[in-house]
């Protein structure tokens, strides 16, 4: 997994090109994900990554740009 | 930052603190005899409540009070406080109540103001409305409570021990009363003489004159800024110089202007019950009686504080309004009933009154569905100008 | 004596907490002096009632064992039934306490904040599931966190992980400097809303309306006159209760998640949740609605996810209505809330797709205008004025 990977990820999951432009946008506050949404990203990288990710240790203060996301699934391979 | 932070706290709480121990005397030297004017016709429940503008008011040697309920404010040139001003009459009137100040609720202001009441000539409006079957209810007692006087009257002890213990049962039966847990210890404690509760009931009453303490200290401070005068309405060529049946056909013809419809309720308040749905007030007194109310010794303890007082009361005995309480289903007869037994009531104590209930359909004596105005208040002018020349 | 009733109350904490702040100032640990506090507040607090403190003492040792008794179960093993159940026994007692006065038992057991501290022992089963709590939990603290005294009885629902950290950590001298006054702060603002303006809503309109209006107002303004005072009196009455409970959290170390942020400024309804009874709203999102949308996800029962998520939105609007209590205009608002954020998503993912609604400051103005009237009207059923 690389952070290319993450952010296509997330590029799908938001629909919107911004995140690769803006790695540091914060994602819960633009709208673009949600607790709908984070449920959806927890399955993604479990699907695509294998990362188990529990609900409740997703604390969106920690995971709320794609860079951090990022920096968190790296910490957890 | 944080430095700033504390400052302001520091300041804050010395600010505070200044506040609270300012010496009263002070205070009381800056209200003035215009602050004192204001609040004798601004209506104002900050000094319903409160005791030192009514003391000054009660003070002045030629002030003869109204108490009563919301007709008070009902202004016009034929208002008492207007009529005593225009005919420069030899004592001048304030006012004291407003809707849901009922017996209790004056029994506790007369019960704060006794040293001033001796010897007082006052004035005492009894509402129909207020003997309802359930009487007092938590909704017209809480808004119209004050906590002042109810704590001053666990100090007080001139008042007669009996009449004392009967106002704290009473009193207890309302939720704003029982709530306050330090008053409630100390009525229990006063009541049963010390015997129940000695050692928290002992403490509650050094709590509690900390709390009446600053309970004062806040109406002075509400004392130092009252509100300004209601508008007065006044019309001094309406009433100067003219005869009380002169002033009968100004009242009749000021009400004339006013009203338009069958029930003889003034227009503004007709149309609000026209906007409220006016069939829903069709046969809705149906059921109600006004000769069987706790109502009843809630007032006696008003008659009671008067006369442990040594003050001396004029009642009044107003009516309802005749048109309208037929359209509520409250029929003359039963009415009646209720004007013979407040008759009887106020006979037996042996107290002076003056009783109108023969003006129910006598129209522009009451102004609306219950409040007495214009002419009322021409025939009331009369009673007062009576009842000051009395010995 | 009702937590932050009257001033006789602030007078006392103010008193007890002299030491833990001279502690905090002077850098050192207050830990011990404030469990002791804790016992003392709780006493003044509970201690009226023998009903309520034998039901609070029962009920408290209950949820530990519980709570320990899985704790120890899951580090060996880690079985879906046991799971259920330990939930199911976790909340139990607030299940009784709900229905028994329906059922004509009242006053049997109950006690105040009951469904405060379940939801802080759910929480703790439900984290322990996922494998997060793996270091052995010290009984006392435990305690102190389910009874922790400043939210005892109305919330915010704190966080074990989060509680147990702040717990753990001594603030410098500075540090504490900063806590105390911000504690301080929080306490007067909660001065303000509670006991200025909400007093002041309440004695001067609320108590008239909504047909006391002696015909000042006509039978539709006085309901329409209830409806946005009301509003306002929940909040500025919530709010400063809120307030208050974490101001002297903070004063004692812990950093209490606040309860509101501005909610009447919300831009929509989902923002509005993130903002209104936070520590409530956020449980209920983490705990239910999204635990039960990733396990409707992954089982594949529905093909669509969106049919999921808003199941999932009427599962957590349903439990949140009637968490309030078992009465139809609960459950109503509840349901009407789950319906506005279904609307509002729906809205949501056709304007990505076709740009109507732009994102700017009139925009935002009117979403703000709109989200409240929606939301006081929501606050209008749940008054039970309505039915």
């Amino acid at each position: 997994m690389d952070q290319q990977q993450v952010l296509e990820m997330l590029v799908e999951l938001c629909e919107d090109e911004i995140i690769v432009e803006n790695p540091d946008i914060d994602l819960f506050e633009e709208g673009l994900l949600d607790s709908f949404g984070t449920i959806n990203l927890l399955v993604e990288i479990e699907n695509r990554f294998n990362i188990s990710v529990p609900i409740t240790d997703f604390n969106r203060e920690e995971w709320n740009t794609p860079n951090r996301i990022a920096g968190k699934l790296a910490e957890r391979q | 930052m944080i430095k700033k932070g504390f400052l302001s706290l520091f300041i804050a709480f010395a600010l505070f603190t200044g506040f609270v121990f300012f010496p009263n005397a002070w205070i009381k030297a800056w209200i003035s005899n215009e602050d004192v004017e204001q609040a004798k016709t601004n209506m104002s429940p900050l000094v319903f409540q409160g005791t030192y503008l009514q003391e000054r008011m009660l003070q002045e040697p030629s002030s003869m009070p109204l108490y009563g309920s919301s007709e008070l404010n009902r202004f016009d040139p034929f208002h008492p406080y207007n009529y005593t001003r225009a005919t420069d009459a030899p004592y001048s009137t304030f006012m004291i109540g407003r809707g849901g100040m009922q017996s209790i609720t004056h029994f506790l202001n007369f019960a704060a103001q006794e040293n001033n009441l001796k010897d007082k000539k006052v004035v005492f409006i009894i509402s129909p409305q207020w003997f309802t079957e359930k009487g007092m209810g938590e909704f017209h007692f809480s808004p119209n409570y004050s906590m002042l006087h109810a704590y001053d009257l666990a100090f007080n002890q001139e008042m007669d021990a009996n009449l004392r213990k009967r106002a704290m049962e009473r009193l207890l039966e309302f939720d704003t009363v029982k709530r306050d847990r330090l008053l409630k210890t100390m009525y229990q404690y006063q009541m049963s003489n010390g015997k129940e509760k000695p050692i928290t009931g002992r403490m509650a009453m050094v709590a509690g004159r900390f709390h009446k303490a600053l309970l004062e200290k806040k109406d002075l401070y509400y004392s130092l800024f009252p509100r300004k005068g209601h508008a007065l309405k006044s019309n001094d060529k309406l009433i100067a110089n003219q005869s009380f049946e002169q002033q009968l056909q100004h009242a009749e013809a000021y009400g004339e202007k006013r009203v338009s419809n069958d029930y003889m309720i003034e227009d503004r308040a007709y149309q609000r019950l026209v906007n409220a749905k006016f069939s829903k007030f069709k046969d809705i007194r149906k059921k109600e009686d006004y000769t069987n109310s706790p109502e009843y010794e809630d007032f006696q303890l008003v008659i009671d504080i008067l006369k442990d007082a040594g003050a001396k009361p004029l009642f009044v005995s107003i009516p309802v309004n005749g048109y309208w309480y037929d359209y509520n289903g409250y029929p003359e007869e039963r009415r009646q009933k209720y004007y013979d037994k407040m008759e009887q009531v106020l006979k037996d104590a042996k107290v002076a009154y003056v009783d109108f209930s023969d003006h129910e359909y006598d129209p522009y004596f009451i102004m609306d569905t219950i409040h007495i105005a214009w002419k009322g208040w021409v025939y009331l002018d009369q009673q007062l100008d009576q009842h000051w020349s009395q010995p | 004596m009702t937590p932050y009733g009257n001033i006789a109350f602030f007078v006392i904490i103010g008193l007890l907490l002299l030491p833990t702040i001279l502690l905090g100032l002077r850098g050192k640990s207050s830990k011990r002096y404030n469990l002791f506090v804790s016992v003392i507040v709780l006493a003044l607090i509970f201690g009226h009632s023998m009903n309520g403190t034998i039901s609070l003492v029962l009920f408290t040792v209950f949820q530990v064992v519980l709570i320990v008794a899985y704790q120890r179960y899951r580090l060996q093993q880690n079985s879906g039934t046991i799971f259920i159940i330990a939930v199911l026994l976790s909340i139990l007692p607030l299940i009784l306490v709900k229905v028994l006065p329906i059922l004509g038992l009242h006053h049997v057991f109950g006690f105040l904040g009951v469904s405060y501290i379940t939801f802080k022992a759910v929480q703790m089963i439900l984290e322990t599931r996922d494998g997060l709590m793996k270091e052995k939990i010290s009984v006392v603290e435990l305690v102190y966190f389910l009874l922790f005294f400043p939210t005892v009885s109305s919330g915010p629902i704190d966080r074990w992980r989060r509680f147990t950290k702040d717990f753990h950590t001594v603030p410098s001298s500075e540090d504490y400097q900063k806590l105390l006054l911000s504690g301080i702060n929080y306490i007067f603002v909660g001065f303000l809303y509670k006991f200025i303006l909400a007093y002041l809503i309440y004695n001067y309109t609320l108590i008239y309306l909504p047909n006391h209006t002696y015909n000042y107002l006509t039978p539709f303004q006085g309901q329409l006159a209830y409806m946005y005072m009301y509003s306002f009196y929940l909040f500025f009455d919530f709010a400063g209760y809120s307030a208050f409970a974490v101001g002297v959290s903070r004063i004692m170390g812990i950093q209490t998640p606040i309860n509101f942020n501005r909610p009447f400024a919300s831009r929509n309804i989902k923002d509005f949740w993130n903002r209104w009874h936070m520590s409530l709203s956020f449980w209920f999102r983490d705990y239910v609605y999204m635990r039960f949308v990733l396990w409707m996800t992954k089982k594949k029962w529905l093909k669509n996810k969106f049919a999921i998520s808003y199941i999932g939105f009427f599962l957590l609007f349903f439990l949140m209505g009637i968490w309030h209590g078992l009465e139809w205009h609960f459950v109503v608002y509840g349901l009407y809330h789950a319906l506005l954020i279904i609307s509002f998503d729906k809205f949501e993912r056709w304007n990505k797709k076709h740009k109507r609604w732009p994102k700017n400051k009139w925009t935002h103005a009117i979403g703000v205008i709109i989200t409240f009237h929606a939301v006081c009207f929501g606050f209008y059923i749940f008054s039970g004025t309505l039915f």
